[in-house]
């Protein structure tokens, strides 16, 4: 069987989602054993016009991006978003509710008129091109990416958990964040992290997106029993560009 | 400069015959860096008539992402900003956040960050050492091919890659986007035998280490003789070697500056027809990063750090930009040391839960630790009820740019009898020498030149 | 048995000679909570807890946990287990009488071997409870105090713990205690009765306007209420309720293929069926809404787990509504709602109110087997459940020795025949590398194993059979079967069963058959079509009905004529419509085809198989022509995991599918809501 190629590109992001990659250490060598990954800038200089997998982490900020990821949709067989950013757009995507001129303003003052300092709003991949598949997570979870790839490889489907995040809390033995009063966004957040931050003492802040069918007005009807608002619930789902 | 410096098969060789007159390099989007960044060098007839060091990574504001945040929620935007040093941002931005609310914290508290700090330090160095610059030093494209011509030595890299993660994973619940520093608080607290196995571990590494060292140490003729006179600027506190806490300290300064005065120490400024903030203090440029500090506080290094810094003759070279890394190699060293030691201290004074009541009033204040890059800054100003009202963040690779330019411009008349695929690796490797996190500079622009003619349009 | 007293003092020290001989799983603070958790240091053991997090059934049924290993070329193996024996300590009474009810559970039908072998190693240590939790109800479901289901039971009486053991294993704790033990006096084990009875009052933060064993009535008379609806406009769909109940035993399977894509291991996790896809079949149906499986949930405690075992499958622990975020999960609530609004629920049973005549209802006290006809509409009557007489009559203790091969793991078989038969349906013959004949019969299923990709079930499409070899017919729809399709002659793949009920053809001697088959519905009654033509002369006529949607979905063209042909034997099929291939038969749905059967009713069995919008149709046309529902067989299929009616995924209503069914009679169905929707 002929190992699949795969290149990893990046646009406007951390590249945090990379990182987990390098992340999986010596397993990171176990799977360059079954792919052939033959362009990363990040991590090699080697290039290769030629793949079958694209991963993309980041958003689409600019015309240019969006040409360079015309381009490589059109090269990929399969392209698999990874990480917030360019699944949903992510934190990115906070300043698409902001007035732009006040935005170039704030960061850059007089300067802010400047040409070269347009840019658009925040766009996830999918808003551009057609997309195969979601690894979400900010950043993605490294044990996640491999299971994909692996699924991938041996020409199945792979398939994401349709629950919330509580099912891992649950069985993480957690106590709840909304015992300690806080707005956690688990309920409808979508499982596959293993429930790591209300496994360190903090609430989840829903950067895997919603899932399958997230119950939002429940959400909505239950903050005032503990003593929250929606305002508050809803800056805290804009977060991650939920 | 060293036999290392050889062509790589496949690439270009245009102009092997040393020929001086006109040459054109261009690399678009360095590799092995993190974040997005090209060269520009144009050569006519024997002088060099553009070199430049751009940045076209998408600028993402998030100074302007934060205003109007609950001051619960500035960490977990502010780490996004990048994704190997996120925790030296998370420090930043909790410490900035603290400051400006009247915050204080405990001591465990206090120890617990430093120990974090010092994972992540470690983390990125490793990283930056083994797999983007030792393809280098082996004339390698990649670990990928490293990994089959040199398998100890990735594997020594893999192994204490894969314990800084850990170490950073017990103590933050997460490397990247860390989750238990939070403003006031540590929202988790290891286990006294998670520790105990940690510190266990640390102190069997030194032995990877050292090996790690030795091979390094081996490969160091391979970088280019090149030295520029340069100010240095980093955090001094007069008696350690500085990482997590101080004043803002310059070689060209007797007296450091208080962190609250930081925009003194960087006057950035929007670059023409480049691409970044630049930023200067007493000269037209200054470095921060490893070998700043080497240069600042080397003196306080720890016992293993200053046997390293020898060994890799890091003194006689401390002006050689390339030499940053050696700087980071040195460091990990005193890490070695510094953080079984912390460690120890942590638990002689027991961990004990906490669980303080935190409560925002009007403020500002500034928050700055030595990222792996270099001195990073936050500051923040709150209203009463806590919501942000603006922030202005100074990132160690925006201040790093204005000098790679510069020594980019002495470098290239230095170099340009070469071949083309030499030049190209040697300015490369300048880039990476300085570790620069490109996506970390949030104020990088767009890299349409007004007014230039493009790239292309120069060409012979 | 054993009663002594001794000091509270004594126990700290006690607990270190013990931990010194075996691993201990105790109640310790976690956060302000409780939790088990291995016990590290004596002094963190907390007797006077008030619930824990998470019950103690975790460590009979873990979070997760290994169901077997494979490689290629070395197959599927049993996980290596280094479980040792340890003592489960601070049990609260309704976590015992929890335990004992998922005693029954695991080990009634095919015994699971991974949590018969953790019950026989552990030594449970009850404690009555000291400090009531904020949502304890213990007392209404007769579970605050239990005398039975434990090894040893330790009560708190002022500065003293009395502790009276049952077993020897409790004996041999006793023994521990060395010296420090006295007699207790009669007015010792007064104050102990009197605890018993503070308890018994007082474990009832909530207060359950009814008997509990009154609940399967009331439930029949409530599956159409608002209530469900009502409810669960505000849930989440998160499964919290049911990972904190000690009583919820479903669980998923997964398949985990390591980096080196040869060897892997399959694992099962704790589910819950309130969550989204716990009732999705391959291909993205969806067989339970959100206000059906919030229904479900309650449904299984007081409906279908009474009929089945004869408990009310609650313990009153409280765990669910403290861990429901929106505040719905309550049982009692919604149970004292259901009251208000159907009173006649507490009204003495005269006869059954339930609808629909062919339900069983246990003849008290006896406890009612697993049957069929689990309806939620069933109006079971339990008798009143005292805790000790439901551990006595329902729980299995698990045996000492108990050689049961690993019901888990899959046997190979070669592919020793495939075909492609329609664009997305392909033919393939097995044979188990064992040699010897699967031993099916008609209408049952296999689990198939890709590995590395996972398992789902296929029904089996050859009748019975002394030959070694076995038919499938199996529609690309999922991982497994696109997996499945890439295999060739000689490749081997795992199998687990023959599962399920089967077409009782031996039953049907002297009628006329009918088959009804709607496009790949045909499968599996080919099985029973070939048994009833291999005793052809026991049988009247056979009459095949087969609607199919396109004439290029025809399967089995070359055997329909052949059965064409034979005497007896008369087959009609039509299209939907006529695309894809020529046709000159009849157009129209399957339904069409009926009235040219000419059926005569009360000497016709009827074997009706295919998608689920096909039924609704045919049967109501059936039974219009005179055929009774016992006499009409239909093959049902739902989501599968485990086939061996422990991980849940398949229940309809509370029937398993893999179990009970496929096979089932349209009477046992009818009264089923979710079977025929």
């Amino acid at each position: 069987m002929k190992k699949p190629r795969v290149a990893i590109f990046d646009f406007a992001g951390c590249e945090g989602c990379q990182l987990q990659i390098v992340n999986l250490e010596e397993e990171l060598l176990s799977l360059i054993e079954i792919v052939d990954v033959v362009e990363w800038r990040e991590g090699m200089s080697e290039k290769n016009p030629k793949f079958d997998i694209a991963l993309i982490e980041g958003s689409i900020t600019r015309p240019e991006d969006e040409e360079r990821l015309r381009d490589i949709r059109a090269r990929a067989k399969v392209l698999v978003t990874i990480g917030a950013c360019a699944g949903t757009g992510g934190v990115n995507k906070l300043r698409n509710h902001m007035d732009q001129k006040v935005v170039g303003r704030t960061v850059y003052g007089a300067d802010a008129d400047k040409s070269f300092l347009q840019v658009g709003t925040v766009r996830a991949i999918d808003e551009v091109v057609p997309v195969d598949l979601q690894i979400p997570g900010c950043p993605i979870d490294g044990r996640e990416f491999t299971r994909v790839v692996r699924t991938l490889v041996l020409g199945g489907e792979p398939h994401l958990p349709e629950h919330p995040v509580c099912v891992e809390c649950k069985r993480a033995n957690n106590v709840c964040r909304y015992e300690y009063g806080e707005v956690c966004l688990g309920p409808i957040t979508r499982a596959g992290c293993g429930a790591r931050c209300p496994s360190f003492g903090m609430w989840c802040f829903g950067c895997r997106g919603k899932v399958t069918d997230p119950n939002v007005d429940a959400a909505h009807t239950v903050m005032a029993s503990y003593g929250k608002t929606v305002e508050e619930l809803e800056q805290r789902l804009a977060l991650f560009g939920s | 400069m060293s036999q290392l410096i050889e062509t790589r098969p496949g690439e270009d060789d245009r102009g092997a015959a040393s020929d001086a007159k006109s040459k054109h390099v261009e690399v678009h989007h360095v590799t092995r860096v993190e974040g997005h960044g090209s060269v520009v060098l144009d050569v006519d007839n024997g002088t060099v008539s553009r070199i430049a060091w751009q940045v076209p990574e998408a600028p993402r504001f998030f100074e302007a992402m934060v205003v109007g945040k609950d001051w619960q929620d500035i960490q977990t935007i502010v780490s996004r900003i990048c994704g190997i040093c996120s925790i030296s941002h998370s420090l930043a931005c909790i410490k900035g956040v603290e400051a400006a609310l009247g915050l204080e914290v405990s001591e465990q508290t206090d120890r617990l960050r430093r120990l974090a700090h010092m994972s992540e330090l470690m983390q990125s160095h490793v990283l930056h050492i083994g797999y983007l610059v030792a393809p280098d030093l082996l004339g390698q494209p990649s670990v990928v091919p490293v990994a089959k011509s040199h398998p100890e030595l990735v594997g020594l890299v893999v192994s204490l890659h894969r314990l800084a993660n850990r170490w950073s994973d017990l103590v933050t619940g997460r490397t990247t986007h860390p989750i238990a520093l939070q403003p006031g608080r540590m929202t988790h607290l290891p286990s006294a035998a998670e520790l105990i196995a940690l510190q266990h571990d640390l102190e069997t590494a030194r032995k990877s280490y050292w090996r790690l060292v030795e091979a390094v140490g081996g490969l160091l003729g391979g970088l280019p003789d090149f030295e520029r006179p340069t100010e240095y600027v980093g955090l001094v506190d007069g008696f350690g070697y500085a990482f997590y806490d101080g004043r803002i300290g310059s070689s060209d300064a007797q007296v450091p500056l208080p962190l609250d005065h930081f925009e003194q120490a960087c006057n950035e400024y929007v670059a023409q027809d480049s691409t970044a903030k630049w930023t200067r203090w007493h000269r037209d440029a200054y470095a921060v990063g490893a070998r700043a500090r080497y240069n600042l506080n080397g003196q306080h290094l720890s016992p293993l750090g200053r046997q390293v810094a020898q060994a890799a003759g890091l003194e006689a070279h401390k002006h050689n930009p390339y030499y940053n890394t050696v700087a980071q190699l040195a460091e990990l060293g005193h890490i070695m040391d510094r953080g079984p030691e912390l460690i120890d201290e942590i638990l002689a004074a027991g961990l004990s839960p906490e669980r303080p009541k935190l409560e925002p009033h009007a403020g500002e204040g500034v928050g700055a630790v030595e990222a792996p890059r270099g001195i990073l800054f936050h500051r923040y100003a709150f209203d009463a009820k806590g919501r942000c009202e603006k922030a202005n963040l100074v990132i160690p690779t925006n201040q790093n740019h204005a000098n790679i330019q510069k020594d980019m411009e002495a470098l290239a008349p230095t170099i340009i009898d070469r071949p083309e695929s030499e030049i190209t690796l040697l300015l490369e490797m300048l880039v990476r020498a300085y570790d620069p996190c490109v996506s970390c500079s949030t104020h990088f622009l767009d890299v349409h030149f007004v007014g230039a003619k493009a790239p292309s349009e120069e060409r012979d | 048995m054993r009663v002594v007293k001794v000091e509270e003092s004594e126990i700290a020290s006690w607990t270190r000679t013990l931990r010194q001989r075996q691993r201990i799983v105790a109640v310790q603070e976690k956060d302000g909570h409780f939790v088990f958790d291995d016990l590290k240091s004596a002094e963190d053991l907390r007797l006077d807890h008030d619930v824990t997090l998470q019950p103690p059934l975790r460590f009979f049924l873990p979070e997760k946990e290994q169901l077997l290993s494979f490689s290629r070329g070395g197959g599927y193996r049993a996980p290596e287990s280094d479980d040792k024996p340890f003592v489960l300590l601070g049990v609260h009474p309704y976590d015992v009488a929890a335990i004992a009810q998922m005693d029954a559970v695991f080990s009634s039908g095919v015994e699971d071997p991974h949590y018969m072998l953790r019950r026989q190693l552990a030594t449970i240590v009850a404690c009555d409870v000291e400090t009531p939790s904020k949502n304890v109800f213990a007392g209404c479901m007769g579970t605050a105090v239990v005398r039975d289901g434990y090894d040893l039971l330790l009560t708190r009486v002022g500065r003293h713990y009395i502790a009276e053991s049952l077993t020897a294993k409790g004996d041999a704790l006793i023994a521990l205690f060395g010296e420090a033990v006295e007699e207790p006096t009669p007015w010792d084990l007064q104050r102990r009765e009197a605890v018993w009875q503070r308890n018994r009052q007082g474990l009832r933060q909530h207060e359950l306007d009814c008997p509990p064993e009154m609940l399967p009535r009331l439930m029949a008379l409530s599956y159409d209420d608002k209530i469900w609806q009502e409810k669960s406009q505000t849930c989440f769909s998160c499964g919290s309720c049911n990972l904190v109940c000690p009583t919820c035993y479903c669980f998923d399977v997964e398949e985990d293929v390591d980096l080196d894509l040869g060897s892997g291991q399959r694992v099962r996790l704790c589910d819950g069926c309130l969550l989204e896809e716990f009732a999705k079949v391959a291909g993205g149906h969806q067989f339970r809404s959100r206000s059906e499986r919030y229904r479900h949930r309650f449904y299984r405690k007081a409906s279908y787990m009474p009929q089945r075992f004869g408990f009310v499958a609650c313990v009153g622990c409280g765990r669910c509504i403290d861990a429901c975020v929106p505040g719905i999960a309550n049982p009692v609530e919604v149970y004292n709602l259901l009251l208000e609004r159907h009173p006649e629920a507490l009204e003495p049973a005269t006869a059954p109110v339930a609808v629909g005549a062919a339900v069983a209802t246990a003849p008290a006290p006896a406890v009612a087997t697993a049957s069929r006809m689990v309806s939620p509409t069933a109006a079971v009557t339990l008798e009143p459940l005292a805790a000790e007489q439901l551990l006595r009559q329902g729980a299995a203790r698990p045996t000492d020795e108990f050689a049961v091969t690993d019901p888990y793991v899959p046997e190979q078989a070669t592919i020793v025949e495939k075909k492609r038969v329609t664009q997305l349906e392909t033919y393939y013959k097995l044979r188990l590398e064992s040699g010897r004949k699967l031993g099916h019969k008609s209408g049952q299923f296999v689990q198939i194993s890709l590995m590395g990709i996972g398992e789902a079930p296929i029904s089996i499409s050859s009748g019975p059979t002394e030959a070694p070899t076995f038919e499938m017919v199996v529609r690309r729809v999922g991982n497994v079967t696109e997996a499945l399709e890439a295999m060739n002659p000689g490749d081997t793949v795992g199998v687990r069963g023959p599962y399920g009920t089967a077409f009782p053809i031996s039953d049907l001697t002297g009628k006329n058959i009918l088959v009804v088959a709607g496009g790949i519905g045909l499968v599996p009654v080919r099985s029973a079509i070939q048994e009833v033509l291999s005793h052809a002369a026991d049988f009247g006529r056979l009459t095949i009905a087969y609607g199919m949607r396109e004439p290029r979905e025809r399967l089995f063209g070359d055997e329909i004529a052949k059965w064409q042909k034979l005497p007896g034997v008369q087959v009609l099929e039509s299209v939907d419509r006529v695309e894809g291939g020529p046709w000159h038969g009849q157009v129209g749905p399957v339904t069409t085809l009926l009235p040219l059967c000419g059926i005569v009713p009360s000497r016709t069995a009827a074997l009706v198989c295919g998608p689920p919008v096909m039924y609704r149709y045919v049967l109501a046309d059936l039974i219009s022509m005179g055929m009774k529902p016992e006499d009409i067989y239909v093959s049902l299929e739902r989501r599968m995991k485990c086939g061996i009616g422990k991980c849940g995924h398949c229940q309809i209503n509370g029937v398993y599918v893999c179990q009970d069914g496929p096979v089932f009679t349209y009477a046992q169905v009818k009264d089923l809501p979710e079977a025929l929707s």
